[in-house]
């Protein structure tokens, strides 16, 4: 185990750049909701909607998004490369902040809408624990994509690219990719936005399954420093 | 003129050799391409309509909200990358005007940005073209680009040389989403506050509704707030969304050139 002091000064490092996005999108879209719930006295089904959608769209695509600015910004790689840590241990450490962070909030967010009594109005949640996967198993999958891709082009403008691509074609394109099996087990909205409930719990571990996969991918890749040292700066 | 050529062509080609912006592009394009010609219900609609006019803006409908999201990311690093780089206050010392290097830096970086979604344009203009045996659909697919990626392209792009210079790049990157979504995604029937259905959305709804017959909704919407900025859908009224669309992006530029000399002294 690391020295605490490690992990604190991580966590100073990423800042509060890093650290709002995910506090801004759940604030934004509580009160939203609870603008719905008592100005605009929206049926409680819409309002559980644009709840579960805070858990399964907004804070994995600000995971996906941090993960994907994670390699290619140091400005010194090549000093960092001559540590006895090797440098992806210090980008796994950044990710598991990052994406710690945005398990916070989800978490919180979740707890607070099972109390609430929020959580049970949408038609489609699933019991509150293996519920938790509504918001996991898509963060994971985004962090892995946005990890892997910043691996193989070290550059955060590509990999951020990519995240935002895959998350918006689920959103725009959720009727079409709901006519398959194969793609409706690899859907990132099967809570909010799916057709099939029998396909939940598969969908999920599917997820799940190629998060590890792209993150297990991307940390082998960046144990080539050349990938990291041949690109030139943005 | 030399330094508003030079820079012009110099960004045109870096931004064109970025992965990104073909990136952005072609995942969301080639998987919608794959999925539908693997045969799906929803797109027998498309199938139907036999009129380039209306069958060029609903082809790509789904398209279009994408668009102010990558130009956004795509473009937030061009101006700040200068002083990242420290060739800023190198730059400035030479003879050349100042004010021509960051508007050739602005159009050359935009231009190349619009390349892959042109390309996109047309081949959705010529496949239909071929396949209904009906070339006007290409003059079509220029008119749409035109109307609706053009404009979008210079806001988005304003605001991709003002946002990063008042907040760190991967900030920016996330308020691009946000602002996305309170501009265009949001949909008008909810009546929360948004730019929805306006003037101003960012889906450019009055000129895919007036010019191209999009069954997207601009216009009037009983109960949904800032309905001053919805009147009813004409020639005239969407042609006054292009014009603010255009006006808007002119000032966040002048603000933008404004805070990037101020900086750079």
């Amino acid at each position: 185990m690391r020295p605490l002091s490690l992990w604190r000064h991580e966590v100073r490092r990423a800042g509060w750049v890093a650290l709002l996005p995910p506090v801004l999108a759940a604030g934004i879209l509580v009160l939203v909701a609870v603008d719905g719930a008592v100005r605009l006295n929206y049926p409680s089904r819409g309002i559980a909607l644009v709840l579960q959608s805070l858990l399964e769209l907004a804070l994995p695509l600000a995971a996906g998004m941090a993960a994907a600015s994670l390699v290619g910004r140091d400005p010194a790689v090549e000093l960092q490369l001559t540590f006895p840590t090797a440098y992806r241990t210090t980008i796994l450490r950044r990710l598991a902040i990052s994406a710690g962070w945005v398990a916070v909030i989800a978490l919180t967010s979740a707890v607070a809408m099972v109390a609430s009594g929020w959580w049970h109005r949408w038609p489609s949640a699933h019991d509150a624990l293996p519920g938790q996967l509504t918001w996991l198993a898509p963060t994971l999958c985004l962090v892995g994509l946005g990890l892997l891709v910043g691996a193989l082009s070290a550059s955060p403008a590509t990999a951020t690219a990519a995240v935002v691509a895959v998350w918006f074609f689920d959103l725009a394109a959720a009727g079409l990719l709901q006519q398959h099996r194969w793609s409706r087990l690899l859907y990132l909205f099967a809570t909010t936005r799916g057709t099939v409930h029998d396909d939940w719990t598969a969908n999920r571990l599917t997820l799940l399954a190629a998060g590890a996969a792209m993150t297990a991918a991307g940390w082998l890749l960046l144990r080539h420093p050349s990938r990291l040292l041949t690109k030139e700066t943005e | 003129m030399t330094a508003f050529a030079a820079t012009t062509s110099y960004e045109l080609r870096m931004q064109l050799r970025k992965p990104a912006i073909w990136i952005a592009t072609v995942i969301p394009y080639g998987l919608y391409a794959v999925l539908a010609t693997m045969g799906t219900q929803d797109l027998e609609r498309l199938t139907q309509d036999t009129d380039p006019k209306t069958w060029m803006a609903a082809s790509l409908g789904w398209f279009t909200p994408l668009l102010a999201m990558v130009f956004g990311f795509v473009l937030a690093d061009r101006l700040v990358r200068d002083r990242k780089l420290g060739v800023a206050q190198l730059l400035d010392v030479t003879p050349s005007n100042r004010s021509a290097r960051l508007f050739g830096k602005y159009l050359g970086a935009c231009a190349a940005t619009a390349i892959p979604v042109a390309l996109v344009y047309l081949i959705v203009g010529a496949t239909f073209a071929i396949w209904r045996d009906r070339p006007t659909a290409l003059l079509w697919a220029a008119a749409t680009f035109a109307a609706v990626v053009v404009p979008l392209l210079l806001l988005t792009g304003a605001l991709a040389f003002l946002g990063p210079q008042l907040m760190p790049t991967p900030l920016f990157r996330t308020l691009i989403v946000g602002i996305w979504f309170w501009a265009g995604a949001t949909e008008v029937e909810s009546q929360f506050p948004s730019l929805a259905a306006s003037v101003l959305s960012l889906t450019m709804d009055y000129p895919l509704h007036v010019f191209f017959g999009s069954r997207d909704p601009a216009g009037p919407f009983e109960g949904a707030a800032l309905n001053v900025l919805r009147p009813e859908p004409t020639v005239g009224t969407a042609l006054l969304s292009l014009a603010l669309i255009l006006a808007i992006a002119a000032a966040i530029l002048a603000a933008a050139r404004a805070l990037r000399f101020r900086v750079s002294e």
